[in-house]
């Protein structure tokens, strides 16, 4: 039953990815990314990371992508209007990566034993805030000051006037 | 069983958010493969997690969402700065600094 | 019967009831709302079709239904019939984590929240509530045309602010509960102090729900927050090129989140279902319960009401600037106070 449920979302996501790859117009794209993100949120609570489902939602779909989405909107953007292909080379280059990943992946996937779970565990949202304040407490104020460094920036980059 | 067709799918996205940051040429569409590769990064960080029983890999979660965050919000203020000054949007036409 | 069919079967016909319920509701809040209004400007209101008035929404369907669906020319058209689903959806959704009584017992045992992630409750609400900037920001922008965008663009941007004091208050509330359980947090208002005060916790944390009571007025876009589709200045903001389904579409989720917030102060803030005196226990009381809820969640839809025909509407600046500089700081005094008074344990 949750694998049925999985495998669904899980093919969904692929179709939303397909789509941000697919699309040239940057609004369908982006939208197509909210998808693939509501896709994995599901796909994290089913493997049992039910904070982290709600995070990705509320971080990454509310605020990220919504940022995105103004980005698109207040400067009208288009799809990629003139003729924009990339160099023969780099598409080639493309190629052979994207072939190369697929290969690697199943192959890394089907031919290897994966450790299976001792026991599939409910982590409690209490268990990772233990975490996160004992051995995580360093990465944690870094990342703090980096979202403060990081809204200051923004902020500072987009003004109008440059004194 | 869930955990092989997770690893695939990330692999799959991260495969996708690789092509479009190659061969798209506007940079908008470019951040989004970005954003694509991280979230499969993600999700490959959960699948480990749940197959160890380890709470590391969510943790590790925690820190990339935030992280994806700050540097989406800095990218596209330099997005918009660039818009602002060179009226396009194709990275093609960044061309001031080259050779 | 499987167990797992049997909690099927349950789950569905919860979905429906409350689904059936939250339109129901929906329809008779629009009544509500003009007879009200009309008791405030001393007027009467509806009175024409039906007695008081009441089959106004029934007779509001039909125009709805059968007026002529309009799309734009200059509209991009997939995007603009997705905005109002966006709008709606996660309103009702919000209604999956709410729990709205005591367990009652049918043959089986049934509870009241239905299905879900009722152990991260907290969460999946503020998900939703990040989630229903969409419906907005799209519909403004795939109007093409001015006033939906410029509409468009401020209501997101005060969704936005607000929802930032609206989670400091939601975490007090949780810290003063240790869970992000609706449930638990429910249940630590059982009781009375003195007997007669009730353990709501509107009354250790005043200053939350005043902050969570107008950030529940902004994201719902009600007076005195509701310049991004006030009638006098913007046309109709956003959804002025919407017509018939659609607007009622916009319309109910409107409705629908009203309910929703509703429902979420009187369980975060009023006990939910819990009163200063005792109840019978089992089904009659499971009743009671959800009598006492509802009462409660229909006291602050009737204050909603009430609020919109009595006061002014703010100004984009001056609302921005309440949320930033006046909301905000309350709301991490409020969590801060509550930090420091609520030791795990002692209430």
């Amino acid at each position: 039953m949750t694998t049925a449920l999985f495998l669904a979302f899980a093919g969904l996501a692929l179709l939303f990815g397909l789509l941000v790859a697919a699309l040239k117009h940057p609004l369908y794209a982006a939208l197509s990314l909210v998808g693939v993100i509501g896709c994995l949120s599901v796909l994290f609570y089913l493997l049992g990371a039910t904070f982290l489902a709600m995070v990705q939602l509320i971080v990454y779909a509310g605020a990220t992508l919504v940022l995105f989405l103004f980005v698109i909107m207040l400067l009208d953007l288009r799809g990629e209007a003139r003729q924009a292909e990339a160099h023969p080379v780099q598409k080639g280059m493309a190629l052979v990566l994207f072939a190369a990943f697929l290969c690697a992946g199943v192959g890394t996937v089907l031919v290897q034993k994966l450790p299976l779970a001792t026991k599939l565990v409910k982590p409690g949202v209490a268990d990772l805030g233990r975490l996160l304040f004992t051995r995580y407490l360093l990465p944690f104020e870094a990342v703090t000051l980096l979202l403060l460094a990081a809204a200051v920036g923004a902020f500072l980059l987009a003004r109008k006037e440059w004194k | 069983m869930i955990l092989t067709a997770a690893l695939l799918l990330g692999m799959a996205l991260f495969a996708l958010g690789l092509v479009t940051v190659m061969l798209r040429r506007s940079a908008i569409l470019i951040f989004l493969g970005i954003e694509l590769m991280l979230n499969a990064a993600n999700l490959t960080f959960v699948a480990f997690s749940n197959a160890t029983g380890s709470l590391d890999g969510q943790i590790a979660v925690i820190f990339t969402i935030a992280i994806a965050a700050a540097e989406a919000g800095v990218g596209l203020a330099i997005f918009i700065v660039l818009f602002r000054r060179f009226k396009t949007q194709s990275v093609d036409d960044l061309r001031i600094l080259r050779w | 019967m499987s167990p797992l069919l049997l909690t099927l079967a349950i789950t569905v016909a919860k979905i429906a009831v409350v689904l059936g319920g939250v339109l129901g509701m929906v329809a008779l809040m629009s009544w509500v709302e003009r007879r009200g209004a009309g008791l405030i400007q001393d007027r009467p209101g509806p009175n024409r079709v039906g007695p008081f008035g009441l089959l106004q929404p029934v007779a509001d369907g039909l125009k709805f239904l059968f007026k002529e669906e309009v799309i734009p020319a200059k509209a991009d058209k997939w995007i603009y019939l997705l905005a109002p689903l966006l709008t709606f959806v996660p309103a009702v959704a919000t209604f999956a984590v709410l729990p709205m009584g005591t367990p009652f017992t049918v043959l089986g045992t049934v509870v009241e929240p239905l299905i879900g992630p009722s152990s991260i409750g907290v969460l999946y609400v503020l998900a939703l509530s990040g989630l229903s900037v969409y419906g907005i920001v799209l519909a403004g922008f795939a109007s093409g045309s001015k006033y939906p965008l410029i509409g468009g663009l401020r209501s997101t941007a005060q969704l936005v602010a607000y929802e930032i004091p609206m989670t400091l208050a939601l975490f007090s509330v949780v810290y003063a509960s240790q869970s992000l359980d609706f449930t638990v947090i429910v249940d630590h208002q059982a009781g009375a102090w003195f007997g007669f005060i009730p353990r709501w916790y509107v009354f250790p944390q005043i200053v939350g729900f005043f902050v969570f009571w107008v950030t529940a007025l902004a994201e719902c876009n009600r007076v005195p927050f509701d310049l991004p589709e006030a009638e006098a200045e913007l046309v109709a903001g956003f959804h002025t090129e919407y017509s018939a389904m659609k607007f009622a579409l916009f319309f109910l989720g409107e409705y629908a989140h009203m309910i929703a917030a509703s429902s979420l102060i009187t369980l975060l803030y009023f006990g939910g279902w819990h009163l200063p005196f005792a109840v019978p226990a089992g089904n009659l009381g499971a009743l009671v319960a959800f009598a006492a809820f509802a009462a409660k969640t229909g006291f602050f839809l009737w204050l909603f009401v009430w609020v919109r025909w009595t006061l002014p509407r703010y100004r984009y600046d001056q609302l921005m600037r309440l949320g930033w500089t006046v909301l905000l700081p309350l709301a991490f005094l409020n969590l801060v106070i509550t930090v420091l008074v609520c030791r795990p344990g002692v209430n």
